[in-house]
């Protein structure tokens, strides 16, 4: 285990009887770090999430937290506070009472309580609200309910399960600066579960692509968008032209290639897997007239997402 | 999550399970045991005596009795679905959503009212010289002789299962797909004929598993039979609180009990597989 | 719709009119003759009086028998609450082996004839010594209304977002305190209401009470007891206090399921 790293997935597996949710999870998340779990649903991202939360315990294989072997320790006695995709705001508690929730299940104090769950409160701008009832609450609001709830406790790691799902796309924009922004501000790590890849590509330092219980590729955006590792990947970040080629070395803006028919080209990116060698996928090969417009994009790879 | 039962869940779900094990099963294995034991001195002693099923069985009176309450409570099954239907109908699809929850309401206050009360009420009306009676008088018509028969019997038994029957009619009936109907009127299926081609068979297991409650409830019924039907000749209900309350004579009660409960199993388990038969195919 | 023909609908309206008359006479009957004079009332209806109201509050045996279904009835519905409220988290929280043989043994009661439960419980209570005690009313008033308590919070429950309770376990709640900080403020007004519900049909519960009350009798075995000797409209008087007290409970019942969650101002 790397010295700064907060979470280890040790060959990691899950079944629910015969159903393998997932198949080999095997990789480590740094302290501080913003990392995206993405793939379409049932692929066992969420899955994953719980057993980091202690939901669901791993059939197999070991999961460490801050260093620690924590298989079979129980959710409330570990510090994994999630954000659900329901919320799951109490909804007989008041706004501040949800937000002490934590605290008083800790046997923190009256007056301390009150005191730590105002301050999260401020800082999430829903002081006003502390004593409403959550069904008078917006969808905004409610959302930073359950982010003052699952931080009251200053943890190390904050887990998120597709909480912005419920949101139309205009306060999807806005909740997703907000979570940059606070991932930023308190540097603690966050794991954040979504389907959605602008979610994952706008906020994640790295992304975990997961299908069918199998994680098929982690890397930065950056390096998922440019290289990835197999035609699954290619294909699910989706809006690509994918050909066969045989790729003959690299040229000025890419590489250099030759399709099947004996036509030359230039394309920018490829999946990984062969060097220069025969047979390999090419990968997004721009259409002529998209090819001036596009070239010069650079950045964390989330312009280039959609391609018409 | 939790593989091993933990403390918790034992503590939530056992002391259900150890009640209705010890005051519920219990109590009816020990009546089947019961009804092999003899009676000696007034006092039940355990054997395996198959002298109560003889007696009980060989008795003209006591096949009386099965037949004489099978026919009431199929008659009140039957008519108290046949009243109920219509009204289910209408209460389903043509009140709004408002009025079916206060009909609901109103379907289930009479659960929270003395039955008893309730047939002492209907004797006060049905007598030669009751309420009704005395009404019809007025326009020249009767006496008619309404309590103390069959007829008494029956009204009793309508009024323990209207309600229920009509309650459960309507629960099914909601879940009826609307569009079904429509699609049927679109076809030129006619009014009444949807109602039998496409509404009933869409809310079959509902209406047989409310007809079977009525069936239940009217079989094992002795107060309508008792006070409103007279009591004599017994159906099974009043053979059994006859025996019971007239000595120690129990194991002879309970070859009653046995049979009457191994009648109501195979009634629900033939009207509950004519339920679903169709549906499953 | 252009299809409705107004002549069927009026029809059908009659007719549940007259199906409430059915089912609501002998209802409103039982009030007109408790406060009517006559012994045996016909038309047209004797003199206003409160006569069998008077006779009913100077019968000893009827003020005893109130005592009785009381304390059967308070009883019973704590019994039967927690019991149900076990059986209902159970259906709503595992699955296990045998979970609907569980389901079943929670939930035939109501199905079985009461002359055969009675008879039943008074053999099995009479071999253990406790026929003819109020205990065995409640023992047997616990199998018959357990049901209905645990129909009533397994509703309440299927109403709940599954998450609220992982929540709570990953905020740091064991499953007890997820069960008192969670579970129970959630389910509340169905708590409240089945313990109100079980009251009530223990109140009215004659059958059974009657088979293994023995000299204990609660007041609906005194109306069979009235019934079966002298026709006396002080039955009508009873049943319809009765029916007040239920209704009372059934209101109350009604409103806390209608407003689930406002517990706070």
């Amino acid at each position: 285990m790397t010295s700064n790293a907060i979470v280890k997935f040790d060959n990691v597996v899950k079944k629910f009887g015969d159903f393998v949710a997932v198949e080999r999870a095997d990789f480590e998340i740094a302290q501080g770090e913003f990392l995206a779990i993405m793939g379409s649903s049932g692929c066992g991202k969420t899955t994953t999430l719980r057993m980091l939360a202690g939901l669901e315990d791993p059939t197999s294989g070991n999961i460490y937290l801050d260093g620690e072997r924590v298989n079979g320790r129980a959710t409330w006695d570990r510090d994994t506070p999630m954000v659900w995709q329901s919320l799951a705001l109490f909804p007989f508690l008041t706004v501040q009472e949800n937000v002490e929730f934590s605290l008083k299940m800790r046997g923190v104090g009256k007056a301390e309580r009150s005191q730590r769950a105002r301050k999260w409160l401020d800082k999430m701008q829903i002081t006003e609200f502390a004593d409403r009832n959550i069904a008078q609450l917006s969808g905004g609001q409610r959302q930073r309910v359950a982010l003052a709830r699952a931080l009251v406790t200053e943890p190390k790691i904050l887990l998120l399960d597709e909480p912005l799902s419920a949101l139309d796309a205009h306060l999807k924009v806005r909740m997703q600066a907000v979570l940059s922004n606070l991932q930023r501000d308190l540097g603690i790590t966050f794991v954040y579960v979504t389907h959605s890849m602008s979610e994952a590509f706008s906020m994640a330092d790295r992304v975990v692509i997961m299908s069918r219980g199998q994680i098929e590729q982690i890397g930065t955006p950056e390096e998922i968008y440019r290289q990835p590792h197999n035609r699954f990947v290619a294909e699910f970040l989706g809006s690509a032209n994918i050909f066969d080629a045989v790729i003959e070395g690299q040229s000025d803006t890419g590489w250099a290639v030759t399709y099947e028919g004996g036509q030359h080209g230039d394309p920018r990116d490829r999946i990984a897997g062969g060097q220069g060698g025969r047979q390999d996928h090419l990968y997004r090969q721009r259409r002529k007239h998209a090819s001036q417009r596009t070239g010069q994009r650079r950045g964390r790879g989330r312009s280039h997402c959609r391609w018409r | 999550m939790i593989k091993r039962p933990s403390l918790f869940s034992l503590v939530l779900t056992l002391p259900l399970l150890i009640w209705q094990l010890a005051f519920f099963l219990f109590p009816l294995i020990f009546l089947v045991a019961i009804s092999f034991w003899t009676v000696k001195t007034f006092q039940m002693q355990p054997d395996l005596n198959f002298g109560n099923w003889q007696r009980i069985l060989t008795r003209g009176v006591f096949w009386d009795a099965y037949l004489r309450t099978m026919i009431l409570a199929t008659s009140a099954a039957v008519l108290t679905s046949a009243i109920a239907f219509p009204a289910s109908y209408a209460i389903s699809f043509k009140l709004s959503d408002t009025a079916k929850r206060w009909m609901i309401f109103v379907l289930i206050i009479p659960f929270f009212t003395s039955y008893l009360v309730r047939i002492y009420s209907w004797q006060v009306f049905l007598t030669d010289a009751g309420i009704i009676n005395a009404a019809l008088a007025y326009v020249g018509l009767g006496p008619f002789p309404m309590l103390n028969n069959t007829f008494g019997t029956l009204v009793g038994m309508v009024t323990l299962c209207l309600p229920l029957v009509i309650l459960l009619q309507t629960f099914s009936l909601n879940f009826v797909n609307r569009d079904l109907i429509e699609a049927a009127h679109n076809l030129r299926c006619g009014r009444l004929r949807t109602v039998f081609a496409v509404v009933v068979p869409s809310a079959k297991v509902g209406l047989v598993v409310a007809a079977l409650f009525a069936f239940i409830l009217s079989f094992g019924d002795f107060v309508s039979p008792l006070y409103l039907g007279g009591g004599n000749p017994p159906t099974l209900s009043i053979m059994i609180t006859d025996i019971t309350k007239s000595g120690q004579q129990w194991p002879r009660a309970a070859v009653v009990a046995v049979m009457m409960i191994g009648t109501l199993m195979t009634v629900a388990f033939a009207a509950i597989t004519y339920a679903y038969k169709e549906r499953g195919k | 719709m252009g299809n409705e023909n107004k002549l069927i609908n009026a029809l059908l309206f009659v007719h549940i009119a007259l199906c409430l008359i059915f089912i609501f006479a002998p209802i409103a009957g039982s009030f007109v003759f408790s406060l009517n004079s006559d012994r045996f009332p016909s038309l047209p209806l004797g003199e206003f009086s409160f006569e069998w109201y008077r006779l009913i509050f100077n019968d000893p045996l009827v003020w005893s028998g109130f005592f009785n279904t009381l304390i059967v009835g308070l009883t019973v519905a704590v019994i039967a609450t927690l019991l149900g409220f076990g059986g209902a988290y159970a259906d709503f929280r595992y699955n296990f082996f045998g979970k609907s043989i569980y389901l079943a043994l929670a939930l035939l009661p109501p199905t079985i004839p009461v002359v055969i439960m009675g008879l039943a419980m008074l053999a099995f209570l009479s071999r253990v010594n406790l026929s003819g005690t109020t205990i065995s009313v409640i023992i047997a008033h616990g199998v018959m209304c357990s049901p209905f308590a645990m129909a009533i919070i397994r509703l309440r429950l299927s109403q709940m977002d599954p998450d609220l309770e992982a929540a709570s376990w990953n905020l740091g709640g064991n499953e007890w305190a997820t069960l008192r900080h969670v579970i129970i403020p959630f389910t509340k007004p169905a708590i409240f209401a089945a313990l109100f519900i079980t009251m009530a049909v223990s109140f009215d519960e004659f059958a059974v009470a009657w088979f293994v009350s023995g000299l204990n009798e609660t007041l609906p075995v005194k109306i069979l007891g009235f019934l079966q000797g002298q026709v006396s409209p002080r039955i009508n008087a009873i049943g319809s206090l009765a029916f007040l007290s239920s209704m009372t409970l059934i209101v109350l019942a009604q409103l806390l399921l209608r407003t689930p969650g406002a517990g706070k101002k």
